[in-house]
């Protein structure tokens, strides 16, 4: 069994790359209600990031709130008080999301399974309590803000350009990242901590990479959304309920795939249309539908495809090279 | 009569496969050795007949019934106890709570917490101690008493010479005269051949998930043995 | 309301801040699950002994132990048939079932109660105090941290000198091995979440009784229990029982200092023992795979 090179990917990536370019270039053109494409767009980046970290690493976050509460008031912050115009704004963002990604792994670092999860969950609320006591960001009034920064005319544009740009690269980037040798190595992680640090994965460093980039992935998702509303208070920027929405799209569409977050954003919100008058039964429906799933169908909705016909829209599945 | 027989036996740990086709008999009243190196599947097959890996093909009939995929907990109430590798005591539970463990869900028999100190009086001073404190010794006596107090029919005992010095391995396996007069049938599952040997009626041997020796312990040379053992004829 | 004050105060609901962490230890330790709808349970029984004290004529005694009773079985039921089936050493599954779990619970109740803020009035008791070296202590406080003292010596009980207590601990220790001594592994389990649901929903009605609740209250509740099995330690009674009063001070102090921040300073407290931790036993924190 010597000489086997485990680099062939199942799949080259062209065709994918080439139906996600169509597919944006659709969305683009076509006379979609831009608004709710830019929430569909926003929602997805985020769950496709939160997928990344628990579908890749087996690290389940209940506190992703706290980054796309995070973004949003940096771009606030950024924008108000610094005069810089909201697109840039952004990357300041992402740069914060990892900032204090960063400093949240210290504390995290160490926890595994069910406490990490309610740990960063205590963090989030942490921030959320924080913010709300802030006097300098207005503590739990919110922000508004600042008119001038923007160009009304534009604006409803300009926000839905900014979220398919940011769709298009989490996919993008989030597909080739799984090609390169870190998606091998996230799977490995995911799989079986300890074995794959006994064939030498830095198994820190690749969770580490992965927590980061799905940080920055929801703050700036985080501040495209609030950017919109131009309005960011704690209670909403730093809800649980993003965090529950987040993961009903990941589960009920497929953990662990690059499938799963498109189909759970379609699920979610054809069913938010759906259930448009009866808000609470739409949160139950949530709640025990996630429940349900996890129960019957661990793998979700593509999971169930891809084991009936093991078709991969977007191949990362390594062939082991025969010698 | 037969108490135990394992026909054809296959066993999986997930994908991979770890004993095939595994045949053995037990009557009772009999005491049984199984050797083989490491990783043979000694232990997989002992964890097959009281359902902890339950066997993906084959029979184990005990006592006239197919109990192969039987939950442990109904396999252990009918009758078979293990005194598994490691000793596996309940840490945090004192030595007499280990014990009252198996006492707990008994059959009817002539095992009690009095006679279970009276095989192993060393037991009876340390009941209250945490039984992550005491020697190694005297924690395989704990596990033996435990495995013993469920009034089995059939005891399983996996390497029990395992990390203990020479004189305490013969303390225990001298208690064993008792514990057969008292109509337990044993199985014995043993690295050290003359030890398995010398406390058996008969043995079986296992190399990579097979059975490639079955012989009365008595007759079996150690030349048979260890082609058995190793697989290759050494000159 | 003087430091002295705040500090017997934190205390006293300290001992239901134990008996929640306590209910998700025994859950973790036993089972490694965490059940995520435990802060909804806790408030479900707050609603639940609630109606039943405005509108049967129950006397309080009787509304404890039936909601005591319910949460019993309602922990049972819900090892038994659902979480029973994702044993294994996977913790995602079970997370996600009860955090699902917990939605639908959190939503039923606003639309059966609404989203205002409730509590349980038990008529003039509320108000009667004593006079202790010269401050006031509440009589229903008091009453409710005795009655949390006797839920901990009765577990202690439990837990060390019945069968069932040991096969608690035992399963903890090493469940595999309990099976072979012919123990039904779920039958234990279905048995130690209905203790520790029971456990959570008494401490939650007793609660109801001293502090205001919506449906919204269960996520507070979650992170309190939490907080005092990672202060306290997983495997102690004891360090429940004292993470909690640390916990419960910790809030009530910080109340005084920093008003309308409830959680936050049992949040930082959180975080300093987490990061004291990290300096010397980090392999206590690691989740154990079986």
């Amino acid at each position: 069994m010597t000489g086997t090179g485990i680099k062939q990917i199942g799949g080259a990536a062209f065709p994918a790359n080439a139906l996600i370019a169509v597919v944006a270039a659709a969305i683009a053109l076509a006379p979609v209600d831009r608004r709710l494409a830019m929430e569909m767009l926003l929602i997805f980046a985020m769950a496709q990031g939160w997928n990344l970290l628990c579908g890749y690493t087996g690290l389940l976050s209940f506190g992703h709130q706290a980054f796309i509460g995070l973004g949003s008031y940096v771009l606030y912050v950024v924008v108000n008080t610094g005069g810089v115009p909201p697109s840039p704004a952004l990357i300041a963002s992402a740069f914060a999301s990892v900032a204090v990604g960063l400093v949240m792994w210290a504390l995290l670092r160490h926890l595994r399974g069910a406490y990490f999860s309610i740990g960063i969950w205590v963090l989030a609320d942490s921030l959320r309590l924080l913010f709300a006591q802030w006097e300098w960001v207005g503590s739990s009034r919110g922000i508004v803000l600042n008119p001038s920064s923007i160009n009304p005319s534009t604006f409803a544009n300009d926000v839905f350009w900014l979220a398919l740009g940011l769709a298009l690269v989490t996919q993008l980037g989030v597909f080739a990242l799984l090609r390169r040798r870190t998606g091998l190595a996230l799977a490995a992680v995911r799989d079986n901590e300890a074995g794959a640090a006994s064939v030498g994965i830095a198994v820190e460093h690749n969770q580490l990479v992965a927590f980061l980039t799905s940080a920055a992935i929801c703050g700036t998702a985080g501040g495209i959304y609030y950017l919109s509303v131009l309005y960011v208070d704690p209670a909403g920027a730093f809800d649980i309920d993003w965090q529950i929405r987040i993961l009903f799209i990941v589960i009920v569409g497929g953990v662990g795939t690059l499938e799963g977050p498109i189909i759970g954003t379609l699920i979610y919100f054809g069913l938010r249309e759906l259930f448009r008058e009866a808000g609470d039964i739409f949160l139950i429906f949530q709640g025990a539908t996630a429940a349900i799933v996890m129960l019957v169908a661990p793998s979700g909705i593509w999971g169930l495809v891809q084991a009936r016909t093991g078709f991969q829209l977007f191949p990362t599945r390594r062939l082991a090279q025969r010698p | 009569m037969s108490l135990l027989a394992l026909e054809g036996v296959d066993i999986f740990y997930g994908d991979m496969q770890a004993v095939f086709g595994a045949s053995l008999h037990l009557d009772a009243g009999e005491t049984i050795a199984i050797i083989g190196a490491n990783g043979a599947g000694k232990s997989t097959l002992l964890r097959a007949i009281i359902g902890l890996t339950p066997a993906r093909r084959g029979r184990v009939v005990f006592d006239g019934h197919d109990i192969a995929g039987l939950r442990c907990d109904l396999a252990a109430r009918r009758g078979i106890a293990l005194v598994p590798e490691g000793r596996r005591l309940f840490s945090t539970l004192t030595v007499e709570e280990n014990l009252l463990m198996g006492a707990a869900r008994a059959r009817p028999g002539p095992w009690t917490l009095d006679s279970v100190y009276a095989l192993f009086p060393a037991l009876r001073e340390i009941r209250h101690q945490p039984a992550s404190d005491i020697s190694g010794g005297r924690q395989q006596m704990v596990a033996i008493g435990r495995a013993l107090l469920t009034n089995p029919r059939l005891l399983l005992c996996d390497e029990l010479s395992l990390g203990l010095a020479p004189k305490i391995i013969s303390d225990i396996y001298a208690c064993f005269a008792d514990i057969c007069w008292r109509g337990v049938s044993i199985i014995l599952v043993e690295q050290d051949i003359v030890r398995a040997r010398d406390s058996s009626n008969r043995l079986y041997c296992l190399l990579k998930g097979r059975v490639t020796l079955e012989g009365s312990s008595a007759t079996v040379s150690l030349d048979d043995i260890r082609h058995a053992y190793f697989g290759d004829r050494r000159s | 309301m003087s430091y002295v004050e705040a500090v017997l105060n934190g205390l006293m609901v300290g001992g239901l801040y134990g008996l929640f962490g306590l209910g998700l230890a025994l859950a973790f330790g036993i089972m490694r699950i965490v059940n995520v709808a435990h802060g909804e349970f806790v408030v479900l029984a707050a609603y639940f002994g609630m109606a039943l004290f405005t509108m049967t004529p129950l006397p309080l005694p009787a509304v404890i132990v039936c909601v005591a009773a319910a949460a019993f079985v309602l922990g049972w039921l819900l090892q038994a048939t659902v979480l029973n089936r994702v044993l294994g050493p996977n913790p995602i599954p079970a997370m996600v079932i009860t955090i699902g779990l917990a939605i639908v619970v959190r939503n039923v109740l606003v639309k059966i109660f609404g989203a205002d803020i409730h509590t349980i009035n038990i008529g003039p008791l509320q108000e009667m105090g004593l006079q202790f070296f010269g401050m006031a202590i509440g009589v229903v406080p008091l009453t409710i941290f005795a009655i949390a003292l006797v839920l901990f010596v009765g577990m202690h009980m439990l837990l060390h000198h019945t069968m069932i207590g040991r096969a608690f601990r035992a399963a903890a220790d090493d469940f595999e091995i309990l099976e072979t001594l012919g123990f039904n592994r779920r039958r234990v389990y279905a048995a130690a979440m209905g203790v520790a649901v029971m456990l959570s929903a008494v401490a939650g009605l007793l609660l109801a009784m001293r502090s205001s609740f919506t449906p919204f209250s269960g996520v507070e509740r979650l992170l309190i229990a939490f907080e005092v099995v990672i202060i306290g330690g997983l495997g102690s009674l004891r360090g429940c029982f004292f993470a909690g009063l640390f916990l419960g001070v910790v809030q009530v102090v910080g109340l005084k200092v920093v008003p309308n921040s409830r959680p936050l300073f049992g949040h930082l407290a959180f975080f300093v023992v987490l990061l004291l931790r990290q300096a010397g036993l980090s392999p206590l924190l690691a989740w154990r795979r079986k």
